[in-house]
C-alpha cells in the first residue's frame, strides 16, 4: 500500500515529490525529494558515528527486546530478562559509558556528549520495550555518580573492571539508590531536603561508616553487583549527604521487596535494606558531604535520557499503531484510509517529532543544564503520554488486549512523569534553575 | 419516589457495597477473579438491586425504569457506588441489569443472566449509525461500515470482544439484515458460543475480555423495526450513562484516596496537601468528578430518539476525558508509590482508561455527534 484514500499517489502531477521535479535543477537542491520515512531522515542528520550508533542500537532492540517485551511484561520472565541482559551486555550496551579501549564507546562517539549518545540508545530500546530499556540505562545512572565524583581511584578499582566484565557478557551492574519511604520529593529538591529528616544514616566506625536505614523504588536494585547510595551522616542534615559504593553481599544490606508495578515492569524497583551495613572509607563517592551536589548533577545527566525514554516509548506506540491502522479493516477499507484516522497519526508524528528536537537538542550541550534537562524530561513525558492515550484511542477497544501492545506502552509512559523526580518537583527545579532571571528585570518590565 | 426514598435506597446501596463488594478489592494487587464477581451478583440479586428477569416497571432495580428520572438516577447513583469499590463489579451489574431491561422492552422471557451485545468492535460505524438511526437509507459506504459495525452469528468481520466477569448464559444482540438495511434482535445461547478469554487487558482486572468468534444459531427475537431501533436507541443511551457513572465512582474513590493521602504524607516539611503543586491536582480531580456527576444527573430519562442518544453520548465523549484526567491526577498525587500495584491508584487509572474505549471511544463519539447533527 504506497497510496492512501485522500490523497494523490506520488506519480500524479499534483503530488509534491513529483511536481518538485520540475524544477530547476539547483532549485531541486533546496527542495525534498527524498521519500525516505522520518526516522531515517533524522538519523542522516545525525554526525555520522552517532547515527551508525542508532542504526545498531535499533537492530538489537527489535531482535534482542521486542521479541520477549510482552511475555516479560505479562508474567515476569526472569529467564527472559536474563537472557536481555545478557544480550545487552554482549552488545556492549552496558560498558557504553566509556569510549575503547577502557569501554565498548566507538572512540569516534568520544566527541560527542554522553547524555546525547545514552539519549539516542534509550530512544531505540524504548521503542522495542520501556522496561527492558530501563533495565539496560539504569547501570548507567547507577555509575554516574562515580563518574561525576572524578574519583580516579574508585573509576580504576570498581568502574572500569565492571566495564570490562559487561564487554565480556558478564554483567556487573550498577544502580543508583536516592529514594527512601519516607523521602521521594524530598531528595529531588532543595528546599523539601532542608525540611528533611534523613531515613538512611551513616555512623563512623573503624575504618569506614555503617549504613541504617531503607531505599525503595531502586531501579535494577536486585541486579547490581554494586550501588550507589546516598546517606545522611549520623546527628547531621541532608546538607551531610554522601554518597557510598556499597557491594553486594555486604553484611547488613539485603534485598528486600520487588515492587508490583503499573508498568515498566521488566525492570524491578527494589527496596534495599541496609542494617549495618559497613562501607570502608575508599568507598566513599567524591568526599563526605558532597552527595547533595553530587546528586543533583546526576539528576542534570540523567533527566535528559529519561526524556528519550519517554520518546521511545511514544515513537513505539506510534509505530503500532500505524501497524494496527493499516491492518485493520474497516468496510472493506484500511484504517488508515480514513481521514479522522490520518489526521490523528499525523498529530502524533507530530508529538514524537518536537520530543526529539529537544531532546537531541537538550543532549547534545556539553554542560547539562538544570532547567532543560527538567524541561526536557517534563515535556517529553507528559507528550509521550498524551500519544500513547492517542494510540489507544485509535485502536478503540482493541487497545485494551495487551497483545496489541499500546496498552503496554501507556503503563510504561506513565511512569516517566513520576521517577527521576515527578513532574511538579521538574517543573520547580527548573524555576529555581530560573529564578535569578526572573527576579531580575527584563526588557518588559 | 420522594428525595427521602431516594437517599434510603442509596444508603442501602453503601451499606451493600461495604458488605459485598468492598472486600473484593481490598488488595489491589491481587485483583478478585471473575467468579467472585459471580457472588456478589447473586448477593445483588438476593437484595433486589438487580433482576434477571428485568422485574416490572416502577422497581429500584438497576435500569429497571429508566423512563423515570428518580428511578433512573437511583441507576446511575448505584453505578457510582459500586465503581468506587469496584469498576469490574458495578460494569457486571450494568450490563447483566441492561441485558435484562432490553429481554423486557422487545418482550422475550429471561433466560438466565444475559448480557448485551451492541456492536463488534466499538466504533459507532464511525459516525453511520447516526443517520441510519435516523431513519436514512445508508449509502453504499454506510452500508458498509454498519455491517461491519454489528456483531455477525458466523463471525464475518473478524472476532467481536466482549467485556464480561460472571455470571452470564446468554447474550442479546442487534444482527445486522443487509436485505432490509437494518438490524434484528437475536439472543445467543453462551453454550452455543465460540468464545476464548484473552488473558491479559488494560483494566478491570476483576473481569475479562472475551474475543467471541462464531455466535451460532441463535434465536430470532420478534421486533418491527421501529420498535428494533428504538430499542438499540434506548441500550446505547443507557450503556453510555452507565459508562459515565462508572467512570464517575471509579474516579471519584481514586480522588477521595488521594485526598487522604495528601493530608498524611509528609513531604518538605508538612503534609503534602499544604503544597499549592499538589492542591491544584486535587482541586483539578475533584471539579473534574464533580462535573461528571452533574452531567449524569442531567439525564432524566432514557433516550427516546436520535437527539436524546446524541445528547447522552456527547456528554459521555466529554465525561470520560475529565475522569481519566482526575484518575491521572490522583494517582500523581502518590508519586511513586502510585504506580505500585499494592495502593489501587494505577489500578483505577486503568480501569478509567479502560471504560473510555468501551462502545465508542471520544473520538467515535464525535463521529457519531456530528452526523447525528446533519441528520
Amino acid at each position: 500500500m504506497t497510496t492512501l484514500a485522500g490523497h494523490v499517489p506520488p506519480s500524479h502531477p499534483l503530488s509534491p515529490r513529483r511536481a518538485f521535479r520540475d524544477l530547476r535543477s539547483w532549485v531541486r537542491r533546496g527542495v525534498d525529494l527524498d521519500p525516505t520515512s522520518l526516522w531515517e531522515q533524522d538519523t542522516a542528520a545525525l554526525p555520522r558515528a552517532l547515527g551508525a550508533y542508532r542504526r545498531r542500537v535499533r537492530r538489537f532492540a527489535e531482535t534482542a527486546l521486542a521479541p520477549a517485551a510482552l511475555r516479560i511484561d505479562a508474567d515476569g520472565d526472569h529467564a527472559g530478562a536474563d537472557a536481555v541482559v545478557r544480550a545487552a551486555a554482549r552488545e556492549g550496551l552496558y560498558s557504553d559509558l566509556l569510549p575503547w579501549p577502557l569501554g565498548s564507546l566507538s572512540p569516534a562517539l568520544a566527541h560527542r556528549p554522553p547524555q546525547w549518545v545514552q539519549s539516542v540508545k534509550m530512544e531505540e530500546l524504548c521503542a522495542a520495550c520501556g522496561g527492558l530499556g530501563l533495565m539496560i540505562g539504569a547501570h548507567g545512572l547507577g555509575a554516574m555518580p562515580i563518574l561525576l565524583a572524578g574519583d580516579r581511584r574508585l573509576v580504576r578499582r570498581h568502574f572500569l573492571p565492571a566495564l570490562r566484565a559487561c564487554a565480556a557478557g558478564e554483567p556487573r551492574l550498577f544502580a543508583f539508590a536516592i529514594t527512601e519511604p519516607a523521602a521521594g520529593s524530598d531528595v529531588e529538591d532543595g528546599e523539601g531536603a532542608s525540611r528533611c529528616r534523613p531515613g538512611t544514616v551513616a555512623r563512623r566506625v573503624s575504618g569506614g561508616w555503617r549504613l541504617r536505614g531503607r531505599k525503595v523504588f531502586i531501579s535494577g536494585g536486585d541486579l547490581a553487583h554494586a550501588v550507589t547510595v546516598f546517606a545522611a551522616l549520623e546527628g547531621e542534615g541532608m546538607e551531610s549527604w554522601t554518597c557510598f559504593l556499597v557491594l553486594a553481599g555486604t553484611e547488613g544490606f539485603v534485598l528486600g521487596r520487588n515492587e508490583l508495578k503499573m508498568g515498566q515492569r521488566a525492570s524491578s524497583a527494589t527496596e534495599l535494606v541496609f542494617d549495618d551495613a559497613f562501607v570502608p572509607d575508599d568507598r566513599v563517592v567524591g568526599g563526605l558531604r558532597r552527595g547533595w551536589a553530587i546528586n543533583r548533577a546526576v539528576l542534570d545527566f540523567s533527566r535528559i535520557p529519561v526524556g528519550a525514554i519517554a520518546l521511545g516509548i511514544a515513537r513505539g506506540a506510534l509505530d503500532r499503531t500505524v501497524a494496527f491502522a493499516r491492518d485493520a479493516r474497516l468496510a472493506g477499507r484500511s484504517l488508515l484510509d480514513f481521514q479522522d484516522v490520518q489526521i490523528r497519526v499525523a498529530q502524533m508524528l507530530g508529538d514524537v517529532a518536537a520530543m526529539r528536537a529537544l531532546v537531541w537538542q537538550s543532549g547534545s550541550r556539553w554542560r547539562p543544564n538544570q532547567a532543560k534537562a527538567s524541561m526536557t524530561k517534563v515535556f517529553c513525558s507528559d507528550t509521550a503520554v498524551r500519544v500513547c492515550e492517542d494510540a489507544m484511542e485509535l485502536l478503540g477497544n482493541h487497545a485494551v488486549l495487551a497483545s496489541n501492545g499500546v496498552e503496554k506502552a501507556y503503563r510504561d509512559a506513565r511512569l516517566t512523569q513520576i521517577y527521576e523526580g515527578t513532574n511538579q518537583i521538574n517543573r520547580l527545579s527548573a524555576i529555581e534553575d530560573q529564578m535569578a532571571h526572573f527576579a531580575g528585570r527584563g526588557p518588559y518590565g | 419516589m420522594t428525595e427521602e426514598d431516594l437517599s434510603a435506597i442509596l444508603d442501602a446501596v453503601d451499606a451493600f457495597v461495604e458488605r459485598a463488594v468492598a472486600p473484593l478489592s481490598a488488595r489491589p494487587e491481587r485483583p478478585a477473579l471473575p467468579k467472585d464477581v459471580e457472588g456478589v451478583v447473586a448477593a445483588a440479586a438476593a437484595v433486589g438491586l438487580i433482576e434477571a428477569n428485568g422485574g416490572d416497571e416502577g422497581g429500584a432495580a438497576l435500569w429497571q425504569d429508566p423512563g423515570a428520572s428518580p428511578s433512573l438516577r437511583v441507576s446511575t447513583e448505584t453505578l457510582v457506588s459500586v465503581a468506587r469499590a469496584s469498576a469490574a463489579v458495578a460494569h457486571q451489574l450494568h450490563a447483566l441489569a441492561l441485558g435484562a431491561r432490553l429481554l423486557r422492552r422487545l418482550g422475550a422471557p429471561a433466560v438466565g443472566w444475559t448480557l448485551p451485545l451492541l456492536d463488534r468492535a466499538g466504533g459507532l460505524a464511525r459516525g453511520a449509525l447516526a443517520p441510519w438511526l435516523a431513519g436514512a437509507a445508508p449509502d453504499p459506504l454506510d452500508r458498509d461500515l454498519l455491517a461491519d459495525h454489528f456483531p455477525h452469528p458466523e463471525a464475518a468481520g473478524g472476532p467481536v470482544l466482549l467485556q464480561a466477569a460472571e455470571p452470564w448464559d446468554a447474550l442479546v444482540a442487534p444482527v445486522w439484515d443487509p436485505e432490509r438495511a437494518s438490524i434484528r434482535w437475536m439472543r445467543f445461547a453462551r453454550a452455543d458460543l465460540v468464545a476464548e478469554a484473552v488473558e491479559a487487558a488494560h483494566g478491570l482486572d476483576e473481569s475479562r475480555v472475551w474475543r467471541l468468534g462464531r455466535l451460532g444459531c441463535g434465536g430470532p427475537i420478534e421486533a418491527s423495526d421501529g420498535e428494533a431501533r428504538a430499542a438499540l436507541v434506548e441500550a446505547m443511551g443507557l450503556n453510555a450513562l452507565g459508562l459515565m457513572a462508572i467512570g464517575a465512582g471509579c474516579a471519584e474513590g481514586a480522588v477521595a484516596r488521594a485526598e487522604r493521602y495528601a493530608r498524611e504524607r509528609i513531604q518538605g516539611g508538612g503534609p503534602i496537601a499544604e503544597h499549592e503543586a499538589v492542591r491544584s491536582l486535587l482541586g483539578g480531580a475533584r471539579s473534574n468528578v464533580v462535573a461528571v456527576r452533574a452531567l449524569c444527573e442531567s439525564v432524566s430519562r432514557a433516550p427516546r430518539d436520535l437527539a436524546g442518544l446524541r445528547k447522552i453520548l456527547a456528554l459521555r465523549a466529554v465525561a470520560h476525558s475529565l475522569l481519566c484526567r482526575a484518575a491521572t491526577d490522583a494517582l500523581q498525587v502518590f508519586g511513586g508509590y502510585g504506580y505500585m500495584r499494592d495502593y489501587g491508584m494505577e489500578k483505577a487509572l486503568r480501569d478509567s482508561r479502560h471504560l473510555r474505549l468501551l462502545a465508542g471511544t471520544p473520538a467515535d463519539v464525535a463521529l457519531f455527534v456530528a452526523r447525528g447533527e446533519s441528520s
